[in-house]
């Protein structure tokens, strides 16, 4: 899968605790496609592979933005399903409005941009993150409702369609996106200094403001990246069906941060990747399409599902208890 | 103080503990008799509370063995201490916000039985307020409302309620007014007049010389045989506190300084209870003595902006600075150091490298984008400075030495090539050969122009390192002076006993707060 | 401060319902009616329990996300279970609640997980099995229907799951309030460290209030779903944010420690009164949800900017004592 290629920005290749994990996960999507692959042959093909990453693309997109929370200390955001749901519904309206493809996304990116700013703010303030975007998330769902009336917003246009259906070199293009994203935000966590402020926070919020660092600034960017990443899914949804309705994404906060949780993230901040929220969320992806391939019933997916998520966080909850100092 | 000559109830022999490569007690050996008050003393991290925590059951010893009433026993838990009739007040204190002073005296213990209400919990809670002094406090208010002497009493208090056979009491005065020391003093008292047995830790000698019998000294972790405090004087027991200190472990001091470099001028701000003004120049390493409730950090962090400067004037190379807070203190060339690098002076759980650069990350990037060479370029010159070895800037700040973390936590605002360095503690949890070397670079530094003011509550560290010394006692100034006019002798006077014997201060509060 | 049961803040809270019930009941007719007023109480029954559930748990200084998903499972075991009669279908459907709140809370307490992981984790397994349990929405046969239209009766504006909410309210308050168990959940939730220090047990706290938490939600899904002679495993989504929203505006501190079950009683009924006063208007279903959503932000500020002060200047007086309090570690 492309994704490799992506983990190997340092100049020196060492195992640090963190590239094992990374390992340990690619491992399991490795066995589970194997143990797909000799229990249901059909499973293991090419077009499959393509199809469990594509089904995962959504998810992980937003995963990953949320991963910029979640590394600088303040948990998951629960408001990405609606900010989803109010960016497909904006960005249809303005394609059936007849605006071309860059306003239109202009426009989504903006609302998504301040809706991320009201968050992150109260969060900079010292608000909790988890109730802060719970309740702004029934906020968020209220006006796309009002805005919408228990109707479907039609696209009516074209314009978008390569963003939803096109597979340059026979791969969808929500893939590509996926990838492109990760790899993007592998780099800035990184290499650049927002990055790397939003690691020092996680890990230690009072030493990050002893070294003068804006700990308030970096809280109101990560809540920006994780709503404008939001957004992006809830345009390539309606560049993929050409309408947009407020059950969209249903089940997508749960999805989301399960992909966080599996890939290990730490849920205290300053340890884990956007890298590892992709494999998390392709984890996830694999299992649920194995799950339906061999047609699993609904029930029985969630419990394994359930148990997955909480073996994961058990067990990086002992890997790092037990090697904290 | 009444010549109990009570059989041995607590005996520990050959008692050793270690942190890492630090040694808290080397080979030690304790007794108590019954009914007395037995005093420890020493300096901090001679010992005395490493001991406390383990007759609390809060840690075991590596060796040796301890005996109650004759019987040898293992403390493996506060509940066990608990069940083997010791009660602790810890220097840190553990009352609960927000629940009611009553409640307070009782959770957490096993005897309370019966329904909680607020009434029976008060009626309860009186017999034991009054005897810690606090007959007129209602004792369904919220400890969050009472100030800090009070709430000091209150956990005594708490500990009155357990029936123990033996007090340990951890620094019970250090935030207390003058009358509030009276109490508990007085508590102390009446424990043993009831045949408890207390064991009092303090720095304090004063409070030593009025109710403790006798006086158990440690030293660089090791104890000096219990000795009746009747017959000690002052100038004895201060003989036996200072223990002859390292030959080699100080670089020389400077004999020449630049021009003034700071300047404060009656700064007033929380734990000052007189406004201090001292100044430094460039190259000078100014030492600021004081134990517990002295004050003396108070002064560093009002200059940084974590402690609310309300009156005075601090001046860096003429350029006004009173009031900065952190980012303003960066950019002017303030480094400063808390005394709890686990806390705000390390990221554990990231690499030294980015330890190093975390304070000044413009240095090591360009618009934003990082530069690992820069980076690495950053932690050698660091690591060359501070004797840090290079070979472990990938490590984890967490899993180093104590000594290595604090060069590391210290270490990090040469990046900022710095003016003046404030440091808490610069020592503290670092053992000797480290400590020696953290001198040195200081030493170098200041040679170099750097001016540092630290904080300390290890006389001879002062002692040692400064150029000059301002001793703190409860809030203000004792004393300013070159460190060569000043014996340790003096210094541990000015530190732990009010000269003026006690009058001009005794009604008002010890601190400010 | 004293401790004082009507504190100003629980006092303007009182004064909030009122007043929010007294607007709608000028402005929408039909609405200060005995029967409008009791089937305000018939939501009270059901959101008020699963509130004073989760509030056990942010008590604690947890919290617990899967009450939703246990709700819905507790209603399928109700309605499967009827058979046997009303009580027994509840009791049955309770312990299932109770025993699930004891493995969750112990492992939590054991692991020292972060409660906010684990429930995501559990919340998605309790949906699986009630899925599992049954795929489609579960009908309880007619000649049970006398079951649902017991729990349905009107006495004055209370009925007999309106009554078993306030019942288990007064109850739970006691309990926290006056019994030295609670009151350690208490002390835990408000300051953990120092409680531990105190010589607070670490588990129990934890494990008694998420088997509150199930038991709640527990029986709360099955006294619905009996009520409404019915039950599916897709139901409750939207349940969580409720149960916080009331919790909050009931005055429990999300940081732990702060808040009673008559708060929670009070938050509860002003959601209540407002739904209902909306959906009389005749708007739309998510109006409500987004009126609740606004109310949560409002009372977040609130919150913040009259509790933060306070727990503020408590925490710096703290650091002061650790400024006093010298470091464990000796130096060598």
């Amino acid at each position: 899968m492309t994704l490799a290629a992506t983990s190997a920005s340092e100049p020196r290749f060492r195992m640090t605790r963190s590239r094992w994990f990374n390992l340990a996960l690619l491992g399991i999507v490795i066995v589970v496609l194997i143990i797909g692959g000799v229990t249901q042959p059909e499973f293991l093909t090419p077009d499959n592979a393509i199809a469990i990453v594509r089904a995962a693309a959504l998810i992980g997109i937003a995963a990953v933005g949320m991963t910029f929370i979640t590394l600088s200390g303040n948990f998951v955001s629960l408001s990405t399903q609606q900010t989803a749901v109010l960016s497909a519904i904006l960005f249809a309206m303005a394609l059936g409005a007849g605006w071309s493809l860059l306003p239109s996304v202009a426009v989504v990116f903006a609302a998504a941009l301040v809706l991320g700013l009201i968050q992150g703010w109260f969060v900079a303030l010292g608000l909790n993150s988890i109730v802060t975007s719970l309740g702004a998330g029934a906020a968020i769902f209220g006006i796309a409702n009002v805005i919408t009336d228990n109707r479907t917003v039609q696209a009516r246009s074209d314009v978008a369609d390569f963003l939803g259906n096109s597979r340059p070199l026979g791969i969808p293009i929500q893939v590509w996106i996926f990838a492109g994203l990760t790899a993007i935000t592998m780099i800035v966590l990184l290499k650049t200094t927002f990055g790397r402020q939003v690691k020092l926070i996680g890990s230690n919020r009072d030493t990050a403001r002893a070294s003068g660092i804006r700990v308030g600034r970096v809280v109101i960017w990560s809540f920006v990246i994780a709503s404008v990443f939001a957004s992006i899914c809830g345009i390539l949804l309606v560049a993929q069906v050409g309408q947009a309705k407020v059950l969209n994404f249903e089940d997508f906060n749960i999805s989301v941060v399960a992909a966080v949780l599996v890939g290990g993230t730490a849920i205290q901040g300053g340890e884990g990747s956007t890298l590892r929220t992709a494999i998390g969320a392709i984890v996830i992806s694999t299992l649920d399409a194995y799950m339906l391939f061999a047609q699993y019933e609904t029930g029985t997916r969630l419990v394994i599902t359930g148990v997955v998520v909480g073996l994961a966080v058990i067990s990086f909850n002992w890997v790092r208890t037990r090697s904290s100092t | 103080m009444n010549g109990h000559e009570g059989e041995t109830l607590l005996a520990m022999n050959g008692i050793s503990k270690s942190y890492g490569s630090v040694r808290a007690l080397d080979d030690v050996d304790f007794n108590l008799r019954r009914g007395e008050v037995m005093a420890l003393l020493g300096e901090n991290g001679a010992g005395k509370s490493t001991l406390v925590k383990l007759l609390s059951g809060l840690i075991s010893p590596d060796s040796g063995t301890i005996s109650l009433r004759g019987e040898q026993l293992t403390l493996a838990s506060p509940q066990e201490a608990q069940t083997a009739g010791i009660a602790v007040v810890q220097q840190e204190l553990s009352l609960v916000p927000n629940l009611t002073v009553a409640e307070n005296l009782f959770i957490g213990s096993n005897d309370t039985r019966g329904l909680w209400t607020g009434r029976r919990l008060a009626e309860l809670a009186r017999p034991l307020l009054d005897q810690v002094g606090l007959p007129d406090l209602n004792a369904r208010r919220y400890v969050s409302s009472l100030s800090v002497g009070e709430m000091q009493l209150v956990e005594i208090a708490r500990l009155l309620g357990r029936n123990a056979e033996i007090f340990i009491l951890d620094e019970p005065t250090a935030a207390l007014s003058d009358v509030e020391i009276r109490r508990v003093l007085q508590v102390v008292q009446n424990l043993t007049a009831l045949g408890r047995t207390v064991i009092y830790v303090t720095h304090r000698l004063g409070e030593v010389f009025e109710i403790a019998d006798r006086a158990t000294i440690f030293r660089n972790g090791k104890s000096l045989d219990p000795v009746p405090v009747a017959d000690l004087t002052i100038d004895t027991l201060i003989e036996r506190m200072l223990g002859r200190h390292l030959g080699e472990m100080y670089p020389a001091k400077a004999s020449s300084f630049g021009p003034l470099r700071l300047e404060i001028v009656g700064l007033e701000t929380p734990g000052l209870s007189e406004s201090v003004t001292l100044s430094a120049r460039q190259g000078e390493i100014v030492g600021l003595a004081g134990q517990l409730g002295s004050g003396a950090p108070s002064v560093l962090r009002s200059i940084v902006g974590i402690s609310f400067t309300s009156n005075g004037v601090v001046r860096l190379d003429g350029q006004d600075i009173t009031r900065s807070n952190r980012q303003k203190a960066i950019s002017s060339g303030v480094g400063y150091c808390s005394d709890d690098r686990k806390r705000d002076g390390i990221f554990s759980l990231q690499s030294v490298a980015k330890n190093f650069s975390s304070a000044a990350m413009k240095s090591v990037s360009t618009a934003g984008w990082l530069s690992s060479r820069r980076e690495k370029a950053l932690g050698r010159k660091v690591s060359e400075k501070f004797a840090f070895d290079a070979n472990r800037l990938s490590s984890n700040a967490g899993n180093l030495s104590g000594g290595n973390q604090q060069k590391v936590a210290v270490g990090k605002w040469l990046s900022i090539e710095p003016r003046l360095l404030l440091v808490e503690e610069p020592t503290r949890g670092v053992d000797v050969g480290a400590r020696a070397e953290i001198y040195r670079n200081l030493r170098s530094l200041a040679d170099e122009g750097l001016t540092v003011v630290f904080s300390s509550s290890d006389l001879a560290e002062v002692h040692g390192l400064a150029d000059t010394i301002a001793t703190f006692y409860r809030g203000r100034v004792v004393r300013i002076a070159p460190a060569r006019e000043l014996s340790e002798q003096q210094m541990m006077l000015d530190v732990t006993h009010d000269r003026s014997g006690g009058d001009s201060r005794s009604e008002a509060e010890g601190t400010k707060s | 401060m004293t401790y004082r049961f009507f504190t100003p803040a629980m006092i303007s809270r009182i004064g909030i319902v009122v007043l929010v019930f007294i607007v709608f009941g000028v402005s929408v007719p039909n609405f200060a009616t005995f029967d409008n007023v009791f089937a305000i109480f018939e939501y009270f029954a059901f959101y008020g329990m699963v509130a004073a559930g989760i509030a056990a748990t942010m008590l604690v200084g947890e919290l617990d996300l899967s009450v939703g998903s246990v709700a819905a499972v507790a209603g399928i075991i109700a309605i499967a279970a009827s058979g046997l009669g009303l009580l027994p279908a509840l009791l049955i459907a309770t312990a299932m609640g109770v025993v699930y709140g004891l493995a969750q809370g112990w492992i939590i307490a054991k692991t020292g997980i972060n409660s906010l992981v684990f429930t995501i984790a559990t919340l998605i397994m309790m949906r699986g099995v009630a899925f599992m349990l049954t795929p489609t929405a579960q009908i309880m046969p007619l000649d049970r229907i006398g079951m649902s239209d017991f729990l349905k009766t009107q006495i004055w504006i209370l009925s007999p799951t309106s009554i078993t909410t306030i019942t288990i309210m007064v109850l739970l308050g006691l309990f926290l309030g006056f019994t030295r168990w609670g009151r350690e959940m208490m002390a835990f939730g408000g300051a953990r460290h120092e409680a531990r220090a105190a010589g607070v047990n670490t588990r129990r706290p934890i494990i008694i209030a998420f088997i509150i938490s199930g038991a709640l939600a527990s029986l709360a899904g099955a006294i619905a779903s009996i009520k409404s002679a019915s039950a599916a495993p897709f139901s409750y989504e939207g349940l969580l944010l409720i149960a916080v929203t009331a919790a909050l505006v009931g005055g429990i501190s999300l940081y732990g420690g702060k808040g009673n079950m008559f708060g929670v009683a009070i938050g509860t009924l002003t959601l209540n009164v407002l739904s209902a006063g909306i959906a009389l208007r005749g708007a739309a279903i998510y109006v409500q949800d987004l009126a609740t959503g606004l109310v949560l932000l409002v009372v977040l500020i609130v919150e913040f900017l009259t509790e933060s002060p306070q727990r503020k200047a408590w925490s710096e007086r703290r650091a002061f004592e650790r400024q006093l309090a010298a470091a464990a570690e000796a130096k060598a």
